[in-house]
């Protein structure tokens, strides 16, 4: 009895979990001027529409831009850092550690509006440059906590075997560490252009009009109309994202990726 | 290697991180709860002369008392859901076979990695009045008029919901794995039935993850501004929509400031409690 | 069965358990006297713990019947047999405190709080656990974690015990002082107990009767002594210990049939009508060896000091051939020396090499 009404239950939250999404992919394909499910006939004249759509285009470019930025350059700083954690003892290590994660921490909204004033406080006036700091740090956690996990499974003795075989430490780091790591640092990349794909809460307060990242975009234009062209950007962009999951699932394992022993 | 080339290699490797800490996370962090002590003025955004008056306002002031025990009260609304939700989730997920498992998980992750905007717009389309769900039930003659469930309380809760279910699930996934089979049948062979398995055994041993999906949910829910922000309807507000407002429209910086603050006291409060709770013993 | 006789505690009928294409169990039959202490014993694999399993009502027989008391328990879940397991891993609530893992089953059953209380207390003094009562079990050690399982297996007086490898987790010395506890116990409360172990000293130590499980079947069911003297397999003979195995041509001569080992040994069996008991049995310790001069005998290919005897090994064409005898007697054994050896008839047997 109990066993099976949890059982029901667990089915309902699955529903509750997908609903909306696939309600939002049925609805983008609706003839009627809002989102209908299941969707009124079918038509692609939304997905057309947003073609047309030079501010949305431009948004997408720039969103992509900023998450091939902000993934080279939190990769660089991270996993230097994590690097340097792991190769070294030193007095603070943990705190160090704990430092680098806060980030996470932190609620991005207050990270948001720290930058918004700081930025005005230094009279920095490029938005794309604040963007991509922004960026980069509430996604350098995602490299420590990844790369790091990687680094722990790494057996010690095959930098020490390295080095007995007469390889500098240079050497060492880029011929025998960094691509044994590998798998996780590709995870770390994946995730972090994720996140600075799809962040919209400290880009919200950092964007400019001229420099608006898609998120920021879709979330103006809600507020202003709900029609099925949003739906059409939308089930783009879960396309794009599920593309992503295949291709974690492919590289690692998705439990493994995400953490989750199975 | 000598000691002296081991401090600078260290220092090459963390340096570069460190600087950029320091430059823009401990300092613009200083600088906003330097901002929350000036005075604010309509003429320019503030004016640095040092002043407790936007702390004595937030702590005194009925209007933000009464914000932040909503704010606090919608978290704690949202961790009790997403825990009765993400449990039955959890366990079913728990106690699947090893194809199943893969897939259940997959799904419960996935919205992680879909964006958060759309996740709410994906609300916004179903709740509104003459949303989906409105229309179904209208269509299907259970109603008259629609009900109101989108731009208020009930779709912030849902919205935020959706989005911390995974948190959470993911939190519980773990330690009911942990839980070893020979508990429950141990349990059984002494004559409980699974209602009691549940509440004697299993319950009691999933507390930690209980604990740390629920910490992850609250202070994800408290500090949430796009979902509140677009399922609101401009009806409710927390901290979070409210210090988007004086840092824009309003432009009271000093008073968003100080709602950062206690936005940040808030959280390392539940941090600290969740630390006594939980501690290992 | 006469009306006056009570049904025995616990009997198995033709069960039949199967896990997709693998079978577990073959048709067991089984029937365990009230107050009796029986093992199962065999590798693992052998089906032992599937039997156990399916006693308790964790797993459903395919076919055949499982009878507690006379009662036919097909169907019921294991919370309605009012059956006490103790598990290998003992699976104590580490979330409470000793006396409240013994405490649970009474609270299953409802049982008067007053009236548990005192139950608890009594199963907590049988097991010497009464000054642990307020631990937890993770600040226990592991013979005191197997006393908590017992404790809290025997509480709720069940009708049939069941432990799995109850002792496996634990350390030599201590193993062997709580066979004899647990025996001890297990007379004095008079319950019917089942066990699984895959030690055979374990199980000669302990139980009344030893079901000897292979490949899901039941190879053989008797007494320790009775096991031990007459295995009814060469497998049953070689798992358990009970003496030298012999495959080699045997002579018939007069009622007896003779190996042919070299000149001056001498091992012989008394003649049997059974065609395929074709391996030969003999117990170590009825083996008696005499110095043999150089190139006469056998070969002294190794020795090995087992406490109160000492085995000797000896090289023979059908295998080598091992003798227990008293440590005085094997000094003139060295290793590499020669010896003959021979046996009285009376203590050989014929066994089905199967």
């Amino acid at each position: 009895m109990l066993d099976r009404a949890l059982n029901l239950l667990g089915w309902l939250v699955v529903l509750f979990i997908l609903g909306p999404l696939i309600v939002i992919i049925g609805g983008s394909f609706t003839t009627t001027p809002y989102v209908a499910f299941p969707p009124a006939g079918f038509t692609l004249r939304w997905y057309v529409q947003l073609m047309h759509r030079g501010d949305f285009l431009h948004s997408f470019v720039i969103s992509v831009v900023l998450a091939v930025a902000c993934s080279a350059g939190a990769m660089v700083l991270g996993v230097a850092a994590v690097i340097g954690l792991h190769r070294h003892g030193f007095t603070g290590k943990r705190f160090f550690r704990a430092f680098l994660m806060s980030p996470l921490v932190l609620p991005t909204i207050v990270t948001g509006v720290a930058l918004l004033q700081f930025y005005y406080l230094i009279d920095l006036d490029a938005p794309m440059t604040g963007l991509l700091i922004g960026h980069v740090l509430i996604t350098i956690p995602y490299v420590v906590r990844t790369v790091g996990a990687g680094l722990v499974q790494l057996d010690p003795a095959i930098e020490e075997a390295a080095e007995s075989l007469g390889a500098g430490a240079l050497r060492t780091l880029l011929k025998v560490t960094l691509p044994a790591i590998a798998p996780s640092i590709m995870a770390a990349v994946i995730f972090v252009f994720i996140t600075s794909f799809d962040q919209a809460t400290v880009s919200i307060f950092l964007a400019g009009p001229d420099v608006m990242p898609l998120p920021v975009r879709i979330y103006n234009y809600i507020d202003f109309a709900v029609d099925p062209m949003v739906a059409a950007v939308s089930t783009l962009l879960i396309l794009f994202a599920f593309g992503i999951i295949a291709l974690l699932q492919k590289l690692l394992g998705l439990n493994k990726a995400m953490g989750v022993g199975a | 290697m000598s000691t002296r080339h081991r401090r600078a290699e260290l220092l090459i490797y963390l340096a570069p991180v460190t600087i950029f800490y320091i430059g823009f996370l401990i300092l613009p962090y200083l600088m906003v709860l330097r901002l929350s002590l000036f005075r604010f003025s309509s003429m320019r955004l503030y004016v640095p002369e040092f002043t407790l008056a936007n702390y004595a306002a937030v702590i005194t002031d009925p209007f933000y008392l009464g914000l932040m025990a909503r704010t606090v009260g919608l978290g704690l609304i949202v961790t009790l859901v997403s825990l009765l939700l993400g449990y039955p989730l959890a366990l079913k997920i728990a106690r699947a076979g090893p194809a199943m498992k893969s897939a259940l998980i997959a799904i419960t992750l996935s919205p992680l990695l879909i964006n958060l905007v759309v996740r709410t717009y994906a609300w916004l389309v179903l709740l509104g009045d003459t949303g989906v769900v409105n229309t179904w039930l209208r269509g299907l003659g259970l109603i008259g008029a629609p009900l109101p469930l989108g731009g208020n309380l009930f779709s912030v809760v849902i919205g935020l919901v959706h989005i911390c279910l995974p948190l959470m699930a993911l939190s519980l996934i773990g330690v009911l794995e942990r839980i070893d089979n020979a508990l429950i049948d141990a349990a059984d062979s002494l004559g409980a039935s699974r209602g009691r398995i549940l509440w004697r055994v299993i319950l009691p041993l999933s507390l930690p993850g209980i604990g740390a999906g629920s910490l992850l949910t609250f202070s994800f829910a408290i500090s949430a501004f796009v979902t509140p922000a677009l399922l609101g309807g401009n009806r409710v507000s927390t901290i979070a929509t409210l210090i988007y407002e004086k840092f824009t429209f309003s432009a009271n910086w000093p008073v968003g400031a100080t709602l950062v603050v206690v936005l940040l006291v808030i959280n390392t409060a539940v941090v600290v409690l969740h630390g006594r709770l939980f501690k290992e013993g | 069965m006469a009306d006056s006789t009570p049904p025995p505690s616990l009997a198995i009928a033709d069960v039949h358990v199967s896990y997709g294409a693998f079978h577990a169990l073959r048709g067991i039959d089984l029937a365990v006297a009230r107050g009796e202490f029986v093992a199962l014993l065999g590798p693992s694999g052998c089906g032992k713990t599937s039997l156990l399993r399916t006693i308790a009502g964790f797993v459903q027989p395919d076919r055949g019947a499982v009878m507690l008391n006379g009662r036919d328990v097909a169907g019921l879940p294991p919370r309605r047999r009012n059956i006490g397991i103790v598990f290998q891993s003992y699976a104590l609530f580490p979330h409470m405190s000793v006396l409240d893992n013994v405490l649970f089953g009474l609270e299953c059953r409802k049982v008067a709080k007053a009236e548990a209380a005192a139950r608890a207390e009594r199963a907590l003094g049988l097991t010497g656990l009464s000054h642990l009562a307020d631990r937890r079990p993770r600040q226990l050690s592991g013979g005191q974690q197997q006393r908590v399982a017992l404790a809290r297996a025997i509480v709720i007086e069940p009708d049939l015990l069941l432990l799995d490898e109850p002792l496996g987790a634990l350390d030599k010395q201590l193993r062997v002082q709580m066979q004899t506890e647990l025996k001890s116990l297990q007379r004095r409360l008079g319950v019917t107990a089942v066990f699984v172990t895959h030690d055979q000293e374990e199980a000669m130590s302990m139980a009344d009767r030893i079901v000897v499980m292979r490949d899901g079947a039941i190879a053989q069911l008797d007494t320790p002594e009775a096991l031990f003297a007459a295995p009814n397999t060469a497998w049953v003979c070689e798992f358990i210990g009970a003496g030298n195995l012999l495959r080699g041509p045997l002579a018939s001569e007069g009622g007896l049939r003779r190996l042919a080992l070299p000149p001056g040994s001498d091992i012989a069996v008394p003649a049997n009508d059974d065609a395929d008991a074709t391996v030969l049995q003999v117990p170590f310790d009825k083996l008696r060896p005499r110095v043999a001069g150089p190139g006469e005998g056998l070969e002294v290919t190794g020795r090995r000091f087992l406490g109160a005897t000492v085995e000797l090994q000896l090289a023979s064409e059908f295998g080598t051939i091992r003798a227990h005898l008293p440590p005085a007697e094997a000094h003139g054994f060295p290793f590499g020396g020669r010896a003959h050896v021979s046996a009285s008839p009376d203590h050989c047997r014929l066994l089905p090499d199967r």
